[in-house]
């Protein structure tokens, strides 16, 4: 008796939990058919100031330093000059963005820009689960497609299907701040070992081994937490490698193989560097914030970063320049670079004229100027560099020459989702001698392949 | 264990005999009023924990991406789960870090409680409080102060090379063959205090008159200790085994920190596979197969040993 009534007093509490686990348990995911209905149909409003009354909700990932200040002034420049539409910015560090972004865009009320991250690990998943609106009746209206280097704004594109990246309908703006893949320098140590600034890749070898004799750390590079030799690696493939194959691979056309992009050629040089000494005592076992303070400190002669991701202190700037990697050819730099943000408008957004008419001013020439002002590097839009800061003054060069030669190519691991850990993993093992330069690329190739059956091809 | 079961259940039907069926009554009412007491507590523990926990086991029949529409998987998640490279060697590093999450720290908690509580230590307070300190600080924080004391120039290295080992000094979490065992010691750091305390306050409920029967009948400290002292830690060993075994099936926190699972995939863990394919390379469903087999696993250890400390006792 006292059992029965226990187990149906177990059933009791179980069965609602049951239900909710059955309700909640179709199968997940959200099915392909939304994808059409977030096509761009009917016409656009361009005109903010006919837009009404309007909030608008911004999701970024910018939490702090220059990022935080752009955002901000740029939010400010924008509802100066339209006063009938508010922006309401919240903010969460990157890895929160990402892992949160698919839930929170299925939720009720999403926000309305979003900053998807390019590539197949988030903006393309999101492009075939419509949940990101289809913009190109703005990037008509807005004349996106002639006011942006076509190498940045394919970064935004995928196919109607969902299936082929680089190529179709935009699904997300770039801003006007950039984010590249630089070599840094510092000009007290590359003047001691006699060296101008590289010019060519075999200038940038011949620095790096004259500053190993001289006994100065050539690169300044932790791999701790795995992330520290992509830096190298990319830039290195851009200098070996050919730009168009490096879009091919990324975008999957033209049946480019990893093993034609440069990537084995940059991978073999990442192994000969490491083994000449040409990185960090101890590289592997260096946090990846260590050497880029050991950098900042003056510790070594170059350092492969992201724009703007240098630990520097106000005024500590003069003493560092950047360059993008040259290439072993000799033709135009060509390096790894994209908008610092992608900004997408959320399927169930309620306002999207006022979202793109933000991403548009975002993407303007006053924001461009916003980050000129902080002096961080600015992308789409030409800008005087404010002041005498010669770092910055660098970054404005690499910039201008980044949209004049139409030279970025998307990163590399955009390709797969799984890309990333892979190289990182594998490149890990190679630098240590486990395993042979060729396993990383195999590797590479197979993690690839295997991702491309999943797009049906 | 039938014998267990039956003490209670007796009891209670001889207190019930007596009284006929006005007291039953207001005894089932009285259970539903507990019930209802329970009630806010089991709602949020439904969907907290019993909603999510079922939603997992589902996720982990799909392969999905966590945004487009599943494909039913069947058992694709966990057959998969055999013959994967990375898991096996997660699973490998588990059994590991038991030895140094959990026998050691175990180890050590008994040695300590062996030696200081049956004498007045001067100051014995303090070494306690220092001891147990690790438990305070959240895992973050004691994965950067590692990262610290085994960085190329950090303390450890310092302190080798001021003796003239420079060549016994590493970049110690970079290593293939230290990194592990480097972690490992850190986990060791941080469950020592908990094992201590423990053991120490159950050493100090063993009544002392069976210590003086022991040095009576002429027996050492080694005699004392396995005749008196670890019988009566019977219920603290069990509670000790079950935390820190747990706590390195789990462990994610100071390898993610830490190392994130390299160098290579030298120091992977199940809970680091898991975390990649459920966020870094949305594969929900085989992250979730993964975290229902960690679950199963650990409710399976949790048993055993609860099993195993109610068998002595009897």
């Amino acid at each position: 008796m006292v059992t029965l009534r226990r187990t149906r007093r177990l059933a009791a509490v179980a069965m609602p939990l049951a239900a909710a686990g059955l309700l909640t348990a179709c199968v997940p995911g959200t099915s392909g058919k939304e994808m059409a209905q977030t096509a761009a149909a009917g016409p656009v409003v361009t005109d903010p100031a006919k837009m009404g009354q309007v909030r608008i909700a911004l999701l970024d990932y910018f939490t702090g330093g220059t990022d935080l200040a752009w955002i901000n002034d740029v939010i400010s420049a924008f509802e100066k000059k339209y006063p009938n539409i508010t922006v309401e910015r919240s903010s969460m560090p990157w890895d929160d963005v990402m892992k949160a972004l698919p839930l929170r865009l299925r939720s009720a009320n999403p926000p309305d820009i979003v900053p998807a991250n390019n590539g197949w690990q988030s903006l393309g998943t999101l492009v075939q689960g419509g949940l990101v609106r289809n913009l190109d009746g703005y990037a008509n209206a807005y004349g996106w497609s002639t006011r942006f280097p076509a190498s940045i704004l394919r970064q935004h594109q995928f196919s109607a299907d969902g299936r082929q990246m680089g190529t179709g309908s935009v699904f997300g703006a770039p801003v006007a701040r950039a984010s590249a893949i630089q070599v840094y320098y510092n000009r007290t140590l590359l003047s001691r070992i006699g060296t101008a600034v590289p010019k060519t890749f075999a200038d940038f070898e011949a620095a790096l081994a004259k500053a190993k004799s001289a006994g100065i750390t050539p690169i300044s590079m932790g791999n701790l937490e795995q992330v520290g030799i992509t830096g190298p690696l990319f830039a290195t493939m851009d200098a070996l490698g050919r730009q168009s194959r490096i879009s091919d691979f990324v975008y999957s056309q033209n049946a480019v193989k990893v093993a034609d992009t440069g990537f084995p050629q940059a991978g073999a040089a990442m192994k000969q560097w490491a083994d000449k000494g040409y990185f960090t005592k101890d590289f592997a076992a260096v946090p990846g914030q260590d050497a880029a303070q050991a950098f900042v400190d003056g510790k070594a002669l170059f350092r492969f970063d992201y724009s703007g991701s240098l630990p520097l202190k106000k005024g500590q700037s003069t003493n560092f320049g950047s360059f993008l990697m040259p290439r072993a050819d000799g033709g135009h730099a060509v390096a790894t670079a994209s908008s610092a943000t992608n900004f997408s408008i959320s399927a169930k957004s309620a306002h999207p004229d006022a979202a793109a008419a933000f991403m548009n001013f975002a993407a303007g020439q006053e924001a461009a100027q916003i980050a000129a002002d902080h002096t961080t590097m600015p992308l789409l839009a030409t800008v005087e560099p404010a002041g005498d800061d010669p770092l910055f003054t660098d970054d404005v060069d690499a910039s201008a020459q980044l949209s004049a030669n139409d030279a970025s190519v998307p990163y590399l691991d955009w390709a797969t989702p799984t890309l990333l850990t892979t190289i990182q993993t594998q490149m890990q093992d190679m630098l240590a001698g486990k395993v042979q330069p060729d396993a990383v690329v195999q590797s590479a190739q197979a993690d690839y392949d295997k991702f491309q059956k999943t797009l049906g091809k | 264990m039938a014998t267990v079961k039956q003490l209670p259940a007796g009891g209670v039907s001889a207190q019930a005999t007596p009284h006929a069926n006005p007291p039953s009554n207001h005894r089932r009412k009285r259970r539903w009023l507990g019930l209802a007491y329970l009630a806010p507590a089991l709602v949020v523990y439904g969907f907290v924990v019993l909603v999510p926990a079922i939603q997992g086991v589902w996720l982990s029949f799909f392969h999905w991406n966590g945004i487009t529409a599943a494909s039913w998987a069947g058992l694709a998640n966990y057959t998969g789960f055999l013959q994967d490279p990375a898991l096996r060697q997660a699973i490998e590093h588990t059994l590991f870090f038991i030895v140094f999450f959990s026998l050691l720290p175990i180890t050590l908690g008994l040695a300590s409680a062996a030696l200081t509580a049956r004498k007045d230590v001067k100051g014995a307070a303090v070494y306690r409080w220092i001891i147990f300190l690790p438990q305070v600080l959240t895992p973050a924080v004691t994965a950067v102060a590692w990262k610290r004391v085994y960085a190329p120039d950090g303390p450890i290295n310092s302190v080798l090379r001021a003796f003239g080992l420079d060549s016994l000094a590493h970049g110690w979490l970079g290593d293939y063959d230290w990194a592990l065992p480097a972690i490992g010691l850190a986990g060791t750091w941080a469950a020592f205090g908990l094992c201590m305390v423990l053991f120490v306050a159950g050493t100090q409920a063993i009544p002392a008159e069976l210590y003086d029967a022991a040095r009576v009948d002429g027996a050492g400290p080694i005699r004392e200790f396995l005749t008196v002292t670890l019988p009566g830690l019977r219920g603290q060993l069990a509670i000790a085994v079950t935390l820190t075994v747990l706590g390195a099936i789990r462990v994610f926190d100071i390898v993610w920190l830490t190392t994130r699972g390299g160098p290579g995939t030298s120091t992977i863990t199940p809970t680091i596979v898991m975390y990649q394919r459920a966020f870094a390379n949305p594969d929900v469903g085989a992250a979730s197969a993964i975290g229902v087999v960690l679950a199963l696993v650990s409710l399976v250890i949790a048993l055993v040993v609860v099993r195993l400390s109610e068998n002595g006792n009897r």
